[in-house]
């Protein structure tokens, strides 16, 4: 049993008696203490209210939670802001899975707008790859001018199932030759009894080669077009001058020849450079051949495939913006953790020694303190 | 009373050196007589202890702890100060400072006290008087005097209930003799 002061009952005689014992201070020590106090500067100044109240337990108390609840709503906030861009989805080239980009939420495959190429010259190329289209009215070609131009085009367009693509390579075929064109390659392969692929090597007239391209769009979905124009229109006048200029030199030599009055050696000469023109103007008239033939007939190249550039993937259900806000936090939150993990781990043995250092020296103080105390009796 | 009631009832009612110093000097005395078992010891280390107190006066925050408590734990700091430097003193002169500190250990701890009470307390180690002095003559509750001692309520009652077996036990065996 203890009385009301904590004090076991057992001692209360004892404790009455040492209570009625009075311990005061002689005259002296007290005129010592006054004349101490006389000198005591006046009281410290208020300290502002929250220094007062700051105390460490305090802090932590209050400082933990309160981290937690602001690394929560940052996660939280951080959610719900970005979880606000609506994600678009666009097929891409018609069956292909709907890539998107969160930051901007545009889609992939968002088709380019149109260029409209108008005629080359100078002998410069224009180059032009253009992202795939769902619909073969998106196909196009810079319509022809009234120079002579090396066409090229390069496509490739996707059709369902191999039936389709051997239709598709025959109607391409007769397409083409309806143009005015011919069928220079053709490489058809099926690999399997589901896919399969061909690529022909088309000649099409440079003044249909619009209509040409649009039909071939047309056979399946456009996944790639590709087309380069060359201006050969000064490569032509170069040739055809030489060309002239040649054919002058050689009547000349000719006519000379005829003349006679040379030497042997003159004659053997002029019999040389004769022959050397003669071969320089089938060559040039050769190469002349083949830039007109080029100017006149662009080259159409066509790849016609069943297969899809990428496998089918499952594109999962657009989720609402409550579940982007969620995942957002969440992400945020792992981040935090990891963080806090990482600080922990690196601060921890730190705090750790830091705190054992600490409990060792107050036990030793206590030790000391004890052993003091003990001697001082 | 109880030590850890703070002091100061408003800021606007901040006491005074002078009037702390005037309302508790015999408790400090007090404390450190029990503290030493050495009346000329604890009037000196009562001044030290003041001029401490005077020196921090401007560091006490009465929402802290009572100014009783703080005075107390001043003067337990500077009895153990003493306490160090006379250990150190008695190594280095030996025999002769333990018999000139037994002799000086002969004034009363009390004019009212019994000679047996008196021999009681001074049989006694200075750690139990001193849990004495804290928890029956000043009259700290166990909170108070266990903070200022640094060790739990606990061990502190324990103590105490040991100081006070080995009083009574002393004070009884003189009696009887």
């Amino acid at each position: 049993m203890s009385s009301p002061n904590g004090i076991d009952e057992r001692f209360d005689d004892l404790v009455r008696e040492l209570r009625s014992g009075r311990v005061a201070a002689s005259p002296e020590l007290r005129e010592r203490v006054h004349t101490i106090a006389a000198q005591a500067p006046p009281p410290r100044p208020v300290r502002a209210p929250f220094a007062e109240r700051f105390r460490i337990k305090r802090a932590v108390l209050v400082l933990a939670p309160a981290c937690a609840v602001a690394a929560v709503s940052a996660a939280l906030l951080h959610g719900l802001t970005s979880s606000g861009s609506q994600p678009v989805a666009a097929d891409q080239a018609g069956n292909g899975p709907a890539l998107r980009t969160r930051q901007t939420g545009k889609s992939l495959g968002t088709p380019a707008p149109k260029e409209k190429a108008g005629s080359v010259a100078g002998g410069s190329a224009h180059t032009r790859a253009l992202p795939t289209w769902s619909t073969a009215e998106s196909a196009a070609a810079p319509p022809p001018s009234g120079r002579y131009q090396d066409y090229r085009v390069n496509m490739r367009v996707r059709v369902q199932g191999l039936d389709a693509l051997s239709k598709s390579v025959v109607k391409a075929m007769r397409v083409t030759r309806s143009l005015g064109g011919y069928v220079a390659n053709v490489r058809y392969s099926s690999p399997s009894t589901q896919h399969g692929d061909a690529v022909l090597l088309l000649r099409i007239p440079i003044a249909n080669v619009q209509k040409a391209v649009l039909s071939y769009a047309g056979l399946g979905s456009l996944v790639a077009q590709h087309f380069s124009v060359i201006d050969v229109q000064k490569q032509y006048d170069v040739q055809v001058q030489r060309i002239a200029d040649l054919r002058a030199l050689i009547a000349r030599l000719d006519a000379k020849l005829v003349a006679g009055g040379l030497t042997d050696v003159e004659k053997a000469r002029t019999q040389e450079q004769l022959e050397y023109s003669r071969a320089s103007l089938t060559r040039l008239t050769a190469e002349n051949r083949t830039t007109l033939n080029h100017a006149r007939l662009s080259t159409a190249r066509l790849s016609l495939t069943t297969f899809h550039k990428k496998q089918k993937q499952i594109v999962p259900a657009i989720p609402s913006r409550f579940d982007r806000a969620i995942d957002d936090a969440g992400r945020v939150l792992a981040h935090e953790a990891v963080w806090f993990v990482y600080a922990l781990l690196v601060g921890g043995p730190f705090a750790l020694l830091a705190l054992m250092a600490l409990a060792a020296e107050r036990s030793r103080r206590r030790r000391v303190e004890r052993r003091l105390l003990a001697a001082a009796g | 009373m109880t030590g850890s009631r703070p002091l100061g009832v408003g800021r606007e009612e901040a006491p005074t050196f002078a009037a702390v110093a005037e309302q508790h000097l015999d408790d400090v005395h007090a404390y450190l007589l029990y503290f030493t078992g050495d009346r000329s010891v604890a009037e000196d280390l009562t001044a030290d202890t003041f001029e401490r107190a005077c020196r921090r006066w401007r560091r006490f925050d009465p929402r802290r702890g009572s100014a009783k408590t703080w005075l107390c734990q001043l003067a337990r700091s500077t009895a153990l100060d003493h306490f160090r430097a006379d250990a150190r003193r008695r190594r280095r002169e030996g025999v002769y400072a333990l018999r000139e500190s037994a002799d000086a250990a002969e004034a009363a701890f009390s004019e009212g006290f019994s000679p047996a009470l008196e021999e009681g307390l001074r049989s006694l180690s200075a750690g139990e008087r001193e849990v004495i002095a804290l928890r029956v003559i000043l009259e700290f509750d166990g909170e108070a005097a266990a903070r200022l001692l640094g060790i739990s309520q606990t061990a502190c009652s324990t103590r105490l209930s040991r100081a006070l077996q080995k009083l009574e036990t002393k004070v009884r065996d003189d009696v009887l003799a």
